[in-house]
């Protein structure tokens, strides 16, 4: 995440739009910008896993069998001030995806109008029990709800949020589709629906819709010099403080 | 106050310059554009009377339920008030954000930066951003 941070501070001089998949050496806690490190507590199933602090804001995401993504627009960039339509173009090439494989999702504010949910119903009982009981300030990001959310049954499966600097934009994101014994109260897209996506699935079939939304290809790269002494910068001023990362 | 009578800074926030007591005040806000954008306001971070403040630089942080951002000063000097009752009525950058909700109170040192903008030339800006 120190990284996302790093090319969000030097996009403006790269000019670079930067898009990233990642997953997790083991199975970790990121908390929202402003969550109290201590709330932590309010979760005892993840307090074995390490903890970062994300630059973006939200609930906790505990990051296991999901797919992080971050994308980081310039401000030259036209799509960094569009950023409404930006977060809900990203979640709706999720819904294709899902869609193309008989799968139907929906933006949560759509799932109150969305007639092909209640197809999946009968489905979901098969699979899954009932969703997660929703709490708009609970510790966990997918507990919560906000109206651009992707929603499966009443399951949250696709959680992001935004960072503006000056005018560049970051927006990471998570796409749950599994289970993990550190977050057990929270069903993934496989769980719900019986597919087997991994991660490697997800971010090979994202990357061609979101360059052609963006109207970019992107080149795999590896960071640049520049990104590369920001990222040490922001490391030892945020990602491995422990001030930082323990503040209330 | 009315957007007409105050200058903007390309990150969206205003200020209003008024004479006190000898000294100039700029009174800093939000832009209503800004507020739009954010969309639903969850938590602001703001410092304490006292603070130095550089234009350009960060002086505070919101958060909405889809995106944070960072606040800029518009000009230097040292914050001389802040307005501790905003971030537990964040409600108030929607209804008045001219007035209000303004956040913070600025002793200004040196002269004002020039490329703040009046509101014509900022809505311009934000009409050509969409």
């Amino acid at each position: 995440m120190a990284v996302d941070q790093a090319i969000l501070e030097t996009a403006d001089k790269t000019g670079l739009v930067t898009l990233r998949f990642y997953q997790w050496s083991e199975p970790a806690l990121s908390l929202g910008y402003f969550q109290n490190h201590v709330d932590r507590n309010q979760h005892p199933s993840s307090l074995t896993c390490p903890m970062v602090r994300r630059r973006t804001g939200g609930g906790a995401i505990v990051h296991d069998r999901e797919l992080t993504y971050s994308l980081c627009v310039p401000s030259n960039n036209r799509w960094s001030s569009q950023n409404e339509e930006l977060y809900d173009a990203i979640h709706k090439i999720i819904i294709g995806l899902l869609k193309e494989d008989g799968h139907s999702t929906c933006l949560h504010r759509d799932s109150k109008t969305n007639p092909n949910v209640e197809e999946d119903a009968e489905m979901l009982q098969k699979k899954e029990t009932s969703p997660s009981p929703v709490d708009p300030k609970a510790f966990l990001c997918f507990m919560r709800r906000s109206s651009g959310d992707v929603v499966f049954n009443g399951h949250k499966i696709v959680g992001s949020a935004q960072r503006r600097l000056k005018n560049s934009l970051l927006q990471h994101g998570s796409v749950l589709y599994g289970k993990s014994s550190f977050a057990p109260e929270l069903s993934g897209i496989n769980d719900i629906c019986g597919s087997e996506y991994t991660f490697v699935e997800l971010a090979s079939r994202l990357l061609p819709p979101i360059e052609d939304y963006l109207g970019t290809k992107m080149d795999r790269q590896n960071l640049t010099e520049l990104e590369n002494l920001a990222v040490k910068r922001v490391q030892n001023s945020h990602f491995r403080n422990p001030k930082w990362l323990n503040r209330s | 106050m009315t957007p007409e009578e105050l200058i903007f800074a390309e990150t969206h926030e205003w200020a209003h310059i008024a004479e006190q007591d000898g000294e100039k005040i700029a009174t800093i806000g939000i832009s209503a554009n800004a507020v739009e954008a954010l969309t639903d306001l969850v938590y602001m971070d703001l410092p304490a009377a006292g603070t130095a403040v550089t234009a350009g630089d960060s002086f505070g942080e919101v958060e909405s339920v889809k995106a944070t951002s960072e606040l800029y000063s518009p000009m230097n000097g040292e914050i001389v008030e802040v307005n501790t009752s905003l971030p537990d009525n964040l409600e108030i950058l929607n209804s008045d954000p001219y007035g209000e909700g303004w956040i913070i109170k600025v002793k200004v040192s040196g002269d004002t930066p020039e490329n703040l903008m009046d509101y014509a030339a900022y809505q311009k800006q934000c009409d050509e951003a969409h």
